[in-house]
């Protein structure tokens, strides 16, 4: 008999079905716990970061600046208010009607006291209790109808509440088959939450996340077997999954990458408002931000398809001119003249600099020098480095071949070269350091992206990016306000 | 549950709703991996590998054509990925007949027998074998699955139907004896 050896093999073959060995679930189970773990490391570390970053932001914003004693007893308020809320809607639930919707309006706040996911927990387990205290078939019919009935009595509503409260706190200490009231039931659907927890989950058993019988009294067991059986197991099932999903907060499974990004950026740098970090002499005198580089290395991870979060070096010069200044030397270096921001340098003790603005060519100079060395017409530089180290979000606004995205964050910006020059005619001299300048700094940051990609890997970002110091200087004079311009550009690598 | 609950579920990395879907549809892509891979405990490593990749892809599915299905489509690809790594040297042959008959007698051969051929076939014929006579892929699908040619598919499935051929014949001679 002849036969086609296609047919042959399709007869046989294309419904194959075959049970694998026990252990190649296991081994899923372990890698994916195992990625679970590499993914939840980073955001953690990130969030701490961030937030140990933020706190370090309000200590410096708020605490130098001690004028502001008003914003700060706002705050305060603010977080009273906040507290009071909840405590307000707890102290509600008692005095109100007990009916299904005071217990749902009081659960309400116990969910911001408590993080969300107990708060959720919490409710979700009620469900549960309800569900099994039903292990009569008749009485499962709605869970909804079962729970009414019960909270009409307010004397086992209070013995509810009482038997939930401590699931909150400790949970693994609740033993089984106390009572058979309605609290046993809450701890039997509590053990069952303990139970498929999910280093477990391989003891149970596989149609369903039944209890340990040993430790159960013979009725508790006959719940247990009788749930699968009940019209209700897949909303038991459902609950279940519901309950444990609260507790397993797992990072979106879309890939997640690092990207390095080398950049560079010309920033421009100047202050609002008209003071002068130098001297309050200065503070009408215009000034005249200078264009300087920014280089670096941005290194970013993708949160989500959407959002990444990024950090870096950089390093970076800032500039700025104060313009219509006169200058001269003086023979009497007593520190009359000095300006008191400024630590001179050595070869610089006699200068003298006065703003040629506000003060009326004076023959008060003219004097001092004889008359023989005029005083010069120039500017005064302020020239500061920092090494920048930039924590920021990028969220994608459209992501294809040609993207946009925003930018948001904060850079900590330390400082690395820090000087005060004077210029005139083209040339450049060094009057010293400004003192006033703090050794870290922070800027807000705010910018949006432009980016191409020439392949997925590859992408050619140009952001411009708007900066605004934070505590440039300890007492900077007048209100100058600096900020910083830049467009940073970089390609941008995947790996 | 159902099929949405469980999808839903999974989606959120919900360790109950993984076992349970893996339990419904294990059997099923198991038989896959068998048919695809060289012997079981490959089978076992694709079948490990192809739900990992379900489990993090399971977000893309979007209820959209069935569910088994698209298991099914990442289990083949999945096993795929690993073996058209190993290139063979594909021997082109002239008789690319469309339809190869083996004289079988009376004599009937166990699956086991047949799946063994096919996990013994080279790589490159085994995944061709599969991918068209069991799952209905076309040369030129398959040309693209494993960065070959229309030819060189065609080739390799002439070669398959060759081999397997030559073992049936020789086992139903061994059976009849």
């Amino acid at each position: 008999m002849k036969k086609n050896l296609d047919s042959l093999f399709q007869e046989k073959l294309n419904d194959l079905h075959e049970l694998p060995n026990e252990n190649v679930w296991k081994s899923i189970e372990a890698s994916l716990d195992k990625n679970k773990k590499s993914r939840r490391v980073l955001p953690l570390w990130w969030t701490l970061g961030g937030a140990a970053a933020l706190l370090a932001i309000l200590f410096y914003v708020v605490q130098p600046g001690a004028t502001d004693l008003n914003s700060n007893s706002i705050i305060t308020d603010t977080e009273e208010q906040n507290l009071a809320t909840p405590g307000g809607g707890v102290e509600n639930k008692r005095d109100v009607e007990y009916n299904e919707e005071a217990l749902t309006t009081g659960e309400a706040p116990e969910k911001d006291q408590n993080s969300t996911k107990t708060g959720n927990l919490g409710t979700k387990q009620q469900e549960n209790s309800w569900a099994a205290s039903s292990s009569n078939p008749k009485a499962s019919s709605k869970l909804n109808g079962s729970a009414s009935t019960n909270f009409t009595n307010p004397a086992k509503e209070n013995n509810k509440e009482e038997a939930i409260a401590p699931t909150y706190s400790k949970e693994p200490s609740n033993t089984l088959g106390q009572k058979e009231n309605n609290s046993t039931i809450v701890g039997i659907s509590n053990t069952q939450r303990v139970t498929i927890s999910p280093d477990d989950v391989k003891k149970m058993a596989p149609n369903n996340n039944t209890l340990d019988p040993n430790s159960l009294s013979s009725e508790d067991t006959n719940i247990a077997n009788q749930e699968p059986k009940t019209p209700s197991t897949g909303k038991s099932i459902y609950d279940e999954i519901n309950t444990q999903e609260n507790e397993n907060i797992i990072a979106d499974t879309q890939s997640k990458k690092w990207s390095l990004e080398p950049s560079i950026a010309p920033v421009y740098f100047n202050g609002f408002g008209s003071g002068s970090p130098i001297h309050p002499e200065f503070s009408s005198n215009s000034k005249s931000g200078n264009v300087n580089l920014s280089y670096g290395v941005f290194v970013s991870y993708e949160v989500s398809k959407k959002l990444s979060v990024r950090s870096g070096v950089h390093k970076v010069d800032y500039g700025y001119n104060t313009n219509d200044v006169k200058f001269t030397s003086s023979f009497t270096t007593t520190g009359k003249n000095s300006l008191a921001n400024i630590d001179y340098a050595d070869n610089a003790n006699n200068l003298i600099v006065v703003s040629t603005s506000n003060v009326k060519p004076s023959a008060n100079i003219q004097g001092e020098v004889s008359g023989k060395t005029p005083s010069k017409n120039g500017s005064m530089i302020q020239q500061f480095g920092y090494l920048e180290i930039p924590l920021e979000l990028n969220y994608s606004l459209l992501d294809r071949d040609f993207g946009i995205s925003l930018v948001g964050g904060f850079s900590s910006l330390f400082l690395t070269n820090n000087a005060v020059l004077l210029e005139a005619d083209g040339l450049n001299t060094v009057i010293g350091e400004a003192n006033n300048i703090n050794d870290v700094n922070f800027s807000s940051n705010i910018g949006f992206g432009l980016n191409y990609k020439f392949t997925p890997k590859i992408k050619l970002n140009i952001e411009p990016v708007f900066k605004y110091q934070l505590n440039t200087f300890s007492n900077s004079a007048g209100d100058f306000k600096p900020f910083s311009v830049g467009i940073y550009s970089g390609f941008n690598f995947k790996f | 549950m159902s099929l949405k609950e469980l999808v839903h579920n999974c989606k959120k990395g919900n360790r109950i709703a993984q076992e349970h879907l893996y339990k419904q549809y294990a059997g099923k892509l198991f038989g896959v991996c068998l048919k695809y891979s060289r012997n079981k405990t490959e089978a076992e490593d694709n079948l490990h590998d192809s739900f990992i990749t379900i489990f993090q892809k399971i977000d893309q599915y979007n209820f959209k054509g069935s569910f088994e299905g698209w298991l099914k489509r990442i289990t083949v690809n999945t096993v795929l990925q690993k073996y058209r790594k190993e290139e063979y040297l594909s021997v082109i042959t002239d008789n690319a007949e469309e339809e190869v008959t083996v004289e079988t007698g009376y004599v009937e051969v166990e699956l086991p027998v047949l799946l063994k051929y096919i996990q013994d076939l080279p790589n490159k014929y085994r995944l061709t074998f599969n991918l068209y006579v069991l799952d209905g892929y076309s040369h030129k699908e398959i040309a693209e699955l494993l960065g070959t040619s229309v030819g060189t598919s065609k080739s390799n499935l002439a070669r398959a139907r060759m081999i397997l051929k030559e073992k049936i014949e020789k086992e139903i001679i061994n059976i009849a004896l």
